[in-house]
C-alpha cells in the first residue's frame, strides 16, 4: 500500500515538472562566485519571493549548463572558446554575453618572500616546470622549492592563465591544482615556497602581489590595459528561449538589469572587483 | 618481562591515537559550538557573501533529504530483506546477500555517478532534492538491507514454525519476525540514515547547490546540505566565512552523536 | 500435522505482500545491474577510442592537444591506499587487542563506545580540518607545502580507524572461548594466548583491512581538499599527489555530455567500480578459507 502511494506520488511529481517554478539559476565561475552571491542577495530583498540557486565550480561548468539546459545564467571569468562557440552555431543557440566586472589575475606569493617582480616568461617557466627553485630566478633569492599552485581545469581564471601566460602550453603536473582559490591564498599566507596566481578580488593584506613585467596589478593598470594578465567577468545567457530577442521582463531580465545597474556594480567593488560600468 | 613491555606499548598507542582523534575532532568542532547557539545561525539565511546570517536552508535541505531518503529507502530495504530472510533459502539466499554486500562496498562517488546518469539524465529528472534523495537511498536500501537481515535471522525458527503450524500466512509470520528483531532493524536504519547524512560526494554532483535564495518549494527544486555547505564555503569563500563552515562542522558532528546515541540506548535496551 | 488453511483474504493480503516484497528484492537487485550498466555504457567510448592509451602518465584532458592517461592517478590511489590502510591496519589491530587483552571492563566499554561514536563522522568534517589546520601544522614542521600525501593519509587514518578497531574487535571476541581456554590449560604464555586468538579471527581481521582500504581507495571529499593536486607520484611524503577519485570530484561538473572527458571520467569510476568488486571477491573467498581453516 505505501508503495502504490509512493509510486502514485512519484508520478504527480514527474508530470508537474512541466509546471517548473520560474527559478533563476546561475552557475559557473568560482571566481564571479562572490559577486553574484552579494547579487543575489540584493535581490532578494527587492523581491522576497524570488526562487534563485547559485554554484560555483568553475567557468566551464556554466557554460556546460547552458548546453545542458540545466542553468539560466552562466557566470564565466573567460570568454566563449572557439570549439564553444562551434558547437553553439551548430546547436542553433545563442549565448549573449555581457561584460560584468573587470579582474586582473594577481601573482601572489608569502608576505616574507623578497622578490617584489616577475616577468611572463619567468611565470610561464615555472608553471610548465623549466624553473624550480626560488634562486634561479634571481640568485639572490633563498634557495627553496617553488611550490606552485594553480585552479583546476574548469576554472577559468585557469583557462585565462593558461592562454595568456602558459601559451597554451601544458602545465607541469607537478603544479598543485587546488579547488579553491581560498585554499591557494592559505597556502600563500603560510608557505614561504609558493606561488599562486588568483583573482584580484581575492588579495588581501596577508599576501603580497608581484609587479608583472614592470606593472603593478591595481585597478588603474587593468582598466586601461596596461597590466598584462587582466580579463573582464561574464555572465552568458542563452537567447534562444527568449525566442531570439532581448528578454524585456521574467526573472532573468530582471536579474541582469539589476547587475548591470549603478547599484549591482556598486556590489562589485564591494567583492572586490573592477566595476565595469561605473558604481556611482 | 616482554609481556609487560608489549601490555605497555599497546597501552601508550591507544590511548595516543585516542587522544589524537579527539584532539582533532575537539579543534574543529569544539570552537565551533559557540556558532550553533550564535543568533541565528540555525534560522537565517546567509547573508552579505555567506559572512554572516545562518545555514538554515542548508538545514532545511538536509532534513529534507534524510526524510526523502527514509521514506524511500525504508520500506523497500526492509520488505527486501523480509525476502531475503522469510523467503529465499540456501543458494539463491546466498548470492542475494552477497549482492547486498557488494553494493555496500561500491565507492559513494560512483553512486553520484549513476545517479547522474541514470535519475538526472537518462530519466531526466535534472538535478534536485529528488535526484539527490534517489542516489542517497540506491546506496543506503542495500546497507540496511544487509544489517537487518542479520538480526532476522537471529529471530528463532521455532516461532516461525509454530506460527505456521497455527495456520499462520507468511505475511503475519513476518510480522512476527519483524517484531522480535525490531530493534536491530531500528539500529540499522539508524545507521543508514547517519551514513546518508553526512555523505558528500553524491548529493554533489546530483542535487545540491551552494546558495538558493529560497527553500526547496517542491522535490524538484535543488537544495542546500549541510556537508555540501561546508565543501561550498572552505572551497569558494574567503577568510570572513570559514566561522559558518566551522559552525556547519560542529552541528554535524552533534547530530551524528545524536543518532549514535540513540543507537547506544537501543543496544542497551537489547541487552536488559 | 494437518495445516489449517488460511482464510480467502489472508490468502489475498499474503499474495500481494509475495508481490510487494519480491518487487523491493528485485529493487535491490536491478539498481546493481543498473549501476554496472550505465557506468560501463558510459565508459565504453573512452575504452574503445583510447585503448591503452589510458595508462599512460599524462593526464590533460582539456588541453587542445588533449591526454587521457590515467596511469599515475591510479598508481597514486594504490599507494594511498596502501600506506594509509596499512597504518590503520596495524594501529587497528594494536588497539583492539589493548581492547581485547588488556583492558579493564570500564576501560574497554569507555573506549569502545568512543570508537563507535567515531565511526560516524563524516569524512567532509575531517577534510576541513586537513585543508584548514594540519596544513599549518605540515608547514610548521617544514613542509615545503601543506596539501600532501601526509596530510591525506593522516585524515583518512582518523576516518578509517574506528570502523577498522571496531571490526577487529568483534573478530576478536568471536573467538571461541573453548580455543583460548584450551591453549592457556596448555600451558602458553598470555602473549601465545593472544597469537592463538589472532590467529583464529584472522580471516575477520583481514576483512577488516580490506574493508578499510576499499574505503579509503572510494573516499572523495578528504583528497578532494588536502591531496595536493599534483598530478605526479610522490616522492616523498611533503609531495602533493592527485589519486583517481579527486578527478571525479573536480572535473566531473565541467564535462560536455558524452564527451571524451566525460567518457574518462566514467571510466575512472568503472575502475574504482572493479577495485571494489575485487576487494569483495577477496574478502568472501577469505571467509571462506578461513571458515574451513577453523574446522581444522
Amino acid at each position: 500500500m505505501r508503495k502504490v502511494i509512493l509510486v502514485g506520488w512519484m508520478m504527480v511529481m514527474v508530470m508537474s515538472l512541466s509546471l517548473f517554478a520560474t527559478n533563476l539559476v546561475v552557475r559557473g565561475s568560482n571566481t564571479v562566485y562572490p559577486i553574484t552571491q552579494l547579487w543575489l542577495e540584493a535581490f532578494k530583498e527587492m523581491d522576497p519571493e524570488v526562487v534563485a540557486t547559485l554554484e560555483g565550480a568553475g567557468s566551464s561548468t556554466g557554460i556546460r549548463g547552458l548546453f545542458n539546459e540545466t542553468t539560466d545564467i552562466a557566470n564565466s571569468s573567460r570568454f566563449l572558446s572557439a570549439r564553444e562557440i562551434e558547437d553553439m552555431n551548430q546547436a542553433g543557440r545563442y549565448f549573449v554575453s555581457l561584460v560584468i566586472a573587470y579582474d586582473g589575475i594577481a601573482v601572489v606569493v608569502n608576505k616574507s618572500n623578497p622578490i617584489e617582480e616577475i616577468s611572463l616568461e619567468t611565470l610561464k617557466a615555472i608553471y610548465t616546470g623549466t624553473i624550480n627553485n626560488w634562486n634561479q630566478i634571481d640568485p639572490n633569492l633563498p634557495s627553496g622549492r617553488i611550490a606552485v599552485f594553480s585552479r583546476s581545469t574548469a576554472s577559468g581564471t585557469y583557462e585565462t592563465w593558461s592562454e595568456k601566460v602558459l601559451l597554451n602550453e601544458r602545465m607541469h603536473p607537478s603544479v598543485q591544482v587546488v579547488e579553491s582559490t581560498q585554499a591557494e591564498v592559505e597556502n600563500i599566507r603560510r608557505n614561504v615556497n609558493s606561488i599562486a596566481y588568483i583573482g584580484l578580488g581575492y588579495v588581501t593584506d596577508e599576501l603580497k602581489v608581484l609587479r608583472v613585467n614592470g606593472i603593478s596589478c591595481t585597478v588603474d593598470n587593468v582598466l586601461t590595459g596596461l597590466y598584462p594578465i587582466s580579463r573582464p567577468l561574464f555572465m552568458f545567457f542563452d537567447l534562444k528561449p527568449f525566442g531570439f530577442k532581448w528578454p524585456d521582463q521574467g526573472v532573468v531580465s530582471d536579474f541582469i538589469t539589476f547587475a548591470l545597474s549603478p547599484k549591482g556594480q556598486a556590489l562589485v567593488a564591494q567583492a572586490g572587483y573592477i566595476p565595469a560600468y561605473g558604481d556611482k | 618481562m616482554v609481556e609487560a613491555i608489549i601490555r605497555n606499548l599497546f597501552r601508550f598507542i591507544t590511548y595516543l591515537i585516542v587522544a589524537m582523534v579527539l584532539f582533532v575532532l575537539g579543534y574543529i568542532v569544539a570552537p565551533g559550538f559557540r556558532y550553533i547557539f550564535q543568533q541565528g545561525f540555525l534560522t537565517e539565511f546567509p547573508r552579505s557573501g555567506m559572512t554572516e546570517g545562518g545555514i538554515f536552508p542548508a538545514l532545511v535541505g538536509s532534513a529534507f533529504m534524510v526524510l526523502l531518503v527514509f521514506a524511500i529507502s525504508v520500506p523497500l530495504a526492509i520488505l527486501a530483506s523480509i525476502f531475503l530472510s522469510e523467503y529465499l533459502k540456501g543458494r539463491l539466499s546466498a548470492i542475494f546477500q552477497s549482492i547486498c554486500s557488494t553494493m555496500t562496498a561500491i565507492p559513494s562517488i560512483v553512486y553520484g555517478l549513476f545517479g547522474l546518469v541514470f535519475y538526472c539524465v537518462q530519466l531526466g529528472m535534472g538535478t534536485s532534492l529528488l535526484t539527490a534523495s534517489l542516489s542517497l537511498s540506491t546506496m543506503t536500501i542495500p546497507f540496511i538491507v544487509t544489517s537487518t537481515t542479520e538480526f532476522l535471522k537471529a529471530v528463532p525458527v521455532d516461532i516461525r514454525e509454530a506460527a505456521m503450524s497455527l495456520g499462520a500466512s507468511k505475511f503475519q509470520v513476518s510480522i512476527m519476525v519483524i517484531r522480535g528483531a525490531w530493534k536491530g532493524m531500528l539500529t540499522a536504519v539508524l545507521l543508514g540514515m547517519g551514513k546518508s547524512f553526512g555523505e558528500t560526494a553524491p548529493i554533489l554532483i546530483t542535487g545540491t547547490v551552494f546558495y538558493a535564495t529560497q527553500l526547496p518549494r517542491s522535490i524538484h527544486d535543488p537544495v542546500m546540505a549541510l556537508p555540501t555547505t561546508i565543501y561550498a564555503i572552505v572551497v569558494n569563500l574567503g577568510e570572513r566565512s570559514q566561522w559558518m563552515a566551522q559552525g556547519t562542522a560542529s552541528l554535524m558532528v552533534i547530530f551524528v552523536v545524536i543518532i549514535y546515541s540513540a543507537i547506544q540506548i537501543l543496544r542497551g535496551v537489547r541487552k536488559g | 500435522m494437518k495445516r489449517n488453511r488460511p482464510s480467502l483474504g489472508a490468502d489475498f493480503s499474503n499474495h500481494v505482500f509475495r508481490i510487494l516484497v519480491f518487487i523491493s528484492a528485485a529493487t535491490v537487485v536491478l539498481s546493481l545491474v543498473g549501476i554496472i550498466f550505465f557506468i560501463v555504457r558510459e565508459s565504453l567510448p573512452a575504452m574503445q577510442n583510447l585503448g591503452f592509451s589510458l595508462f599512460e602518465s599524462d593526464w590533460y584532458p582539456t588541453h587542445w592537444d588533449a591526454s587521457y592517461g590515467i596511469g599515475i592517478m591510479l598508481v597514486n590511489t594504490i599507494l594511498i591506499a596502501a600506506f594509509a590502510g596499512g597504518l590503520v591496519w596495524i594501529v587497528g589491530m594494536v588497539i583492539a587487542l589493548y581492547l581485547k587483552e588488556y583492558a579493564r571492563p570500564k576501560e574497554r566499554e569507555g573506549i569502545i563506545r568512543i570508537i563507535e561514536y567515531l565511526t560516524g563522522i563524516p569524512s567532509v568534517v575531517f577534510g576541513f580540518f586537513g585543508i584548514v589546520i594540519m596544513a599549518q601544522w605540515l608547514l610548521n614542521a617544514g613542509a615545503w607545502t601543506g596539501l600532501n600525501f601526509l596530510n591525506a593519509s593522516i585524515m583518512l587514518f582518523l576516518l578509517t580507524l574506528p570502523i577498522m578497531v571496531s571490526l577487529t574487535y568483534q573478530s576478536l571476541e568471536s573467538v571461541p572461548v573453548e580455543i583460548r581456554e584450551g591453549a592457556i590449560a596448555m600451558g602458553s604464555k598470555p602473549l601465545g594466548v593472544m597469537a592463538m586468538s589472532i590467529r583464529v579471527a584472522f580471516p575477520g581481521i583481514l576483512n577488516a583491512a580490506i574493508i578499510s582500504f576499499n574505503r579509503i581507495v572510494g573516499e572523495t571529499m578528504i583528497v578532494l581538499m588536502v591531496s595536493g593536486g599534483s598530478n605526479l607520484v610522490p616522492q616523498s611524503f611533503f609531495d602533493p599527489f592527485r589519486p583517481l577519485t579527486v578527478a571525479l570530484g573536480s572535473e566531473m561538473g565541467e564535462v560536455e555530455l558524452r564527451s571524451l572527458h566525460y567518457s574518462t571520467l566514467f571510466l575512472i569510476g568503472f575502475v574504482l567500480l572493479v577495485f571494489s568488486f575485487g576487494l569483495t571477491q577477496l574478502s568472501a573467498e577469505i571467509a571462506k578459507r578461513g571458515e574451513r581453516w577453523l574446522k581444522r
